[in-house]
């Protein structure tokens, strides 16, 4: 009597049989598809290299932006906050330098930038290049 | 810039490697995933077209990840289009079921009740034994719900374990051993009926 491992065993055995002895037809149409596979796999690594490239510049132009945002947003910057503002005093002016300031904006707006991109983005993408930077010694 | 060079070298040799790693892979699992689809669709050119799918699919979805995924991944994809070839043909029956010509031609297949008559050979198993009941075999297998059928053909011939077979078919490990346990019984009767009984 046989037992389910011999079941088991003897339809394997049957249909690896059935695998090794593929006719030439089959076997050339599965090489087309396993070369068509690995074609579109040397096609992809294009757009791999240029979503490497798009990444930091969009990063980096997305920190800038924030960075003016969250500078021209600041209290001691921009005009009072919108809570003391009164009907009276109508809508608060725009948030931009006052004639005078013209010296801080640079300065703030490079301070902004690296702190305020680790803090909206959860991480630094500067971290390699500080690294690179940073003494050895 | 020779940092850029570097990088630019490392990433050709990481590239070559995975596309080695992809060859090597489709020419382990190609032959059985033929045999496997064409179990399922009886067909063999449509099994193949299957195959050709899934291989792109698999390329084009999941290169980036880990290579021991890849075989569950790979007849995931696999089953899926089977599914969706199966759905295509029964919809495509119902809508010329209803032209007299094709009706006829559905009665002329209809299965030959000679087929299903007891073999008057030795016994089915030791046909099996000989390689001489691929048809008998596949037809047996064809008997078995879907389900059964992708649990034996995955576990027993592909040879993945229940996780990796949980994971293909989509259902959980316990799922996977009962469709087996039920597969292998079905098959002990059909096989060697007098020890079903």
């Amino acid at each position: 009597m046989r037992t389910d491992g011999d079941i088991e065993r003897s339809t394997r055995l049957a249909l690896e049989a059935s695998v090794a002895h593929l006719d030439a037809r089959v076997r050339s149409r599965l090489t087309q598809a396993r070369h068509a596979a690995l074609d579109e796999l040397r096609r992809r690594p294009s757009r791999g290299w240029l979503s490497r490239a798009f990444v930091p510049a969009a990063a980096l132009g997305a920190s800038a932006v924030v960075a003016i945002l969250l500078w021209s947003q600041r209290p001691d910057v921009a005009s009072p906050p919108l809570a003391t503002a009164t009907p009276e005093q109508g809508v608060p002016a725009p948030a931009i330098a006052a004639p005078g300031e013209g010296e801080a904006p640079a300065a703030m707006l490079a301070a902004a930038t690296s702190d305020d991109i680790a803090f909206v983005l959860g991480e630094d993408p500067f971290d390699a290049a500080f690294a690179v930077e940073e003494p050895s010694g | 810039m020779t940092f850029a060079l570097d990088d630019g070298d490392e990433m050709q040799q990481v590239e070559r490697a995975q596309r080695a790693a992809f060859e090597r892979f489709f020419i382990a699992v190609e032959r059985k995933a033929f045999r496997i689809a064409q179990l399922e669709l009886r067909d063999e050119d449509d099994a193949l077209d299957v195959v050709q799918d899934s291989m792109l699919q698999l390329v084009r979805a999941y290169s980036a990840r880990p290579e021991p995924e890849w075989k569950p991944l790979f007849y995931r994809i696999l089953q899926n289009r089977v599914r969706d070839l199966q759905r295509r043909r029964r919809t495509r029956g119902r809508i010329f079921a209803w032209w007299p010509a094709h009706r006829h031609d559905a009665e002329e297949s209809d299965p030959d009740p000679a087929n299903a008559a007891e073999s008057p050979l030795p016994g089915p198993h030791a046909q099996v034994e000989l390689g001489e009941s691929m048809s008998i075999l596949g037809d047996i297998l064809a008997q078995l719900p879907e389900r059964q059928r992708q649990a034996f053909l995955l576990r027993n011939f592909e040879g993945l374990d229940v996780a990796a077979t949980a994971a293909a078919m989509g259902c959980t490990e316990g799922t996977v051993k009962t469709h087996y346990s039920r597969a292998v019984h079905t098959l002990r009767a059909a096989l060697d009926p007098e020890a079903a009984t």
